[in-house]
């Protein structure tokens, strides 16, 4: 029963570990707090100093379109000194969080534009937080009352497993010690050995 | 370690048979298992994730650099440059209690990871710890000794070694629960395993015991407070436990001032351990008071010349009158709070917060509410948890119920037990109350933890009560759960902090 049991655990961590989505690749850290840029039919709103992360394949924004279908959209992510990554929306997506895809972003690129377009019908309000006029986002020259909450995607779903080696990458750059990437291999490992452990034990006590 | 040893051969002692002397090695696995577990924690949840971290991590450096007790500042200037830069550097109010946001994983953050050692940025500020800096020193005291050990290496680095010292805490309280259990429940070693095992790796115990929370400190003392207690009840006053009892009262004290709320439980137990004793009464009890007076004494001492420092800090909380724009105080009310705190509301009393605490705040957040409060298991996992915490505990009711003929002799134990836990409840509500009154609010799940040695008694209890041939069922299945509740924990974890 106690093989079983431990058996069943690993089986479930497989299962919920193949689950297939989206991951992010970074955000712009801003909370989706209100709807404080409105792009009306026909315009682009533009965000400056983004630093978009190597890997992005597309951009998700909260998006709402009053209760009707999507508009037709382009985005585009400029950086300063080279060429634009661009990427759109074809007309008829649904309001909420939305991705954009884009064409992969190669190398981490700071101090980027974001500009979105809006080729109507019917305005878009994107999500994000209040900022001071100089730097919210801007429609033409128009400031907004702050900024978009931006979500950097990566370009296609991977499961937790296929995830694994950036996981483990990113764990060792957040905690910034010993024993770097391997941290995630470790964690795995000593979960391992305390589960196994811990069934022994309680096996070795109720045989005696 | 003296507590949870157990007894030289060639002494006798009432209440310890034979059989539990041969179980120092399961002790130490036990230990050694919830210490890893709590390590393996602390490697995945992101630097300063664990609630409060970042007070109580710059509490131990800016103690470890002056030799000084932090102080809370006019302004709020919290922290020192160089622990603001790397709060900075992580994104780390961006993060907290916003589950959609990440830490900084790229490359440029790993390089500002470097700057405090490159550019020696200040690293004692004006000494304000933030919500920490009216903390007693004890927890902080080796850990301080850890920061100054690692004073050459990168900054998070030095929190990765207090983790670890932190993680070991949580093994030794994890064998002050087994020698607990040990002590109440003799001749059950498969009931003390998977009492201690429940209470070692359960999941709120292994997120909040992997990281520098002097709530760790209490966790640990808490425990081996209850032991002793079980040591004085079970085998009588003498004045090595009576002084172990005050010792560690007093180590409570100085380690979280809530601890003070233990004090009506300790004098129980010294007045029922001397009323059975006809000699030496008068020595144990005084070996008790002199044990736990004198450390107090000393910190008093210090605190009044060279740490300026009250001897019971943060007591202001709940003695200060009303601040300006609060809502009155009444005695009423409090007690209403009190009961709503921890017992469903009563028809006739107002509604003075919502939801049922006991299940909503207290069941939930026990069960498993991390990071910063910002992210948990999925809905359905609570009332699942819930259901199972039900079956474990009629298991100990029945056990309880079959044998309550001996429980009337253990009485003592039982009132001295409630009062330690009732004590430390009326504690947190008092403070929650005050925090109600000006809009704000207190209670979180992980207060009611340091009650984790009682709280293993249920599963411990209800392996008891299977026969023979199930119990070690009724443990793998205890054991599982708990394994289940804690893997999964910790893969929301990951994703949490980097997927």
């Amino acid at each position: 029963v106690a093989v079983l049991g431990l058996l069943g655990l690993v089986v479930a961590v497989g299962i919920v570990g193949s689950g297939s989505r989206v991951h992010l690749q970074g955000t712009n850290d801003l909370r989706p707090f209100g709807f404080d840029v409105t792009i009306p039919a026909g315009k682009t709103a533009c965000q400056p100093y983004e630093n978009v992360p190597s890997g992005t394949g597309g951009v998700r924004v909260r998006a709402g379109t009053f209760g009707k279908p999507g508009p037709r959209v382009a985005l585009s992510l400029e950086p300063a000194g080279s060429s634009p990554v661009r990427g759109g929306l074809a007309p008829g997506w649904r309001e909420g969080d939305v991705t954009i895809p884009v064409t992969e972003v190669q190398g981490d690129r700071l101090g980027v534009r974001v500009c979105l377009t809006n080729h109507g019908p019917g305005q878009i309000a994107l999500a994000g937080e209040p900022f001071a006029a100089n730097f919210a986002a801007r429609v033409g020259a128009q400031p907004e009352p702050g900024r978009a909450r931006l979500e950097y995607m990566r370009p296609h779903a991977d499961s937790w497993w296929g995830l694994l080696g950036t996981l483990a990458d990113r764990v060792g750059t957040v905690r910034g010690a010993l024993p770097g990437a391997a941290t995630l291999y470790l964690w795995a490992l000593l979960g391992l050995g305390v589960a196994g452990g811990a069934v022994a034990l309680v096996l070795r006590e109720g045989r005696e | 370690v003296t507590l949870v040893a157990p007894a030289r051969s060639g002494r006798t002692e009432p209440d310890s048979p034979a059989p539990w002397r041969r179980r120092p090695g399961t002790a130490l696995l036990v230990a050694l298992l919830a210490t890893v577990n709590a390590f393996a924690w602390g490697l995945i949840v992101a630097p300063f994730h664990v609630p409060d971290e970042p007070s109580h991590a710059f509490y131990a450096q800016y103690f470890g650099e002056t030799g000084k007790l932090p102080k809370a500042s006019a302004n709020s200037n919290w922290y020192s440059p160089d622990f603001t830069a790397m709060l900075s550097d992580s994104a780390f109010y961006y993060v907290i209690g916003q589950p959609q946001n990440r830490p900084q994983w790229d490359a440029t953050s790993a390089r500002a990871h470097t700057r405090e050692t490159s550019t020696k940025l200040n690293r004692v500020g004006v000494g304000d710890a933030s919500s920490a800096s009216t903390n007693p020193p004890l927890y902080y005291l080796p850990q301080a000794a850890v920061y100054r050990a690692a004073h050459g290496l990168q900054p998070l680095s030095r929190l990765a070694l207090m983790r670890v010292l932190a993680a070991l805490l949580a093994g030794l309280t994890t064998l002050c629960v087994f020698a607990f259990l040990r002590e109440l429940l003799p001749g059950s070693p498969l009931a003390w395993t998977v009492g201690a095992l429940a209470a070692g790796l359960q999941p709120m115990f292994g997120f909040i015991a992997s990281g520098v929370n002097n709530d760790g400190g209490l966790f640990l003392v808490t425990a081996a407070l209850l032991l002793a207690l079980a040591r004085l009840l079970r085998r009588g006053l003498t004045p090595r436990r009576a002084a172990a009892v005050g010792a560690l009262l007093a180590a409570g004290i100085l380690t979280k001032t809530q601890a003070l709320a233990y004090t009506p439980a300790v004098g129980l137990a010294l007045l029922l351990a001397a009323r059975k004793v006809p000699s030496g009464r008068l020595r144990g009890l005084a070996a008790a008071v002199g044990a736990g007076a004198l450390p107090l004494a000393v910190y008093g001492v210090l605190g009044a010349t060279v740490l300026d420092r009250p001897l019971f800090d943060r007591v202001n909380v709940v003695t200060a009158g009303a601040t300006a724009g609060a809502r009155p105080f009444l005695l009423s009310e409090q007690i209403s709070y009190l009961w709503q705190e921890y017992l469903p509301r009563l028809p006739f009393m107002t509604d003075l917060m919502p939801g049922v605490q006991p299940y909503h705040l207290w069941f939930k957040q026990l069960v498993g509410r991390f990071g910063w409060l910002d992210y948990g298991y999925p809905g359905w996992a609570y009332p699942l948890a819930l259901g199972i915490v039900l079956i474990v505990a009629a298991g100990a009711a029945t056990h309880l119920w079959n044998h309550r003929a001996g429980l009337r002799a253990r009485a003592g134990e039982i009132a001295v037990f409630a009062l330690l836990a009732l004590g430390l409840m009326v504690a947190i509500a008092l403070v929650s109350y005050r925090s109600w009154l000006t809009g704000g609010s207190f209670e979180q799940g992980r207060y009611l933890l340091p009650l984790l040695p009682l709280a293993a008694l249920v599963p411990a209890l209800a392996v008891r009560a299977a026969s023979p041939r199930f119990a070690p069922l009724a443990g793998v299945g205890i054991v599982l759960v708990t394994l289940s509740y804690s893997v999964f924990a910790q893969l929301l974890t990951v994703a949490r902090f980097y997927g």
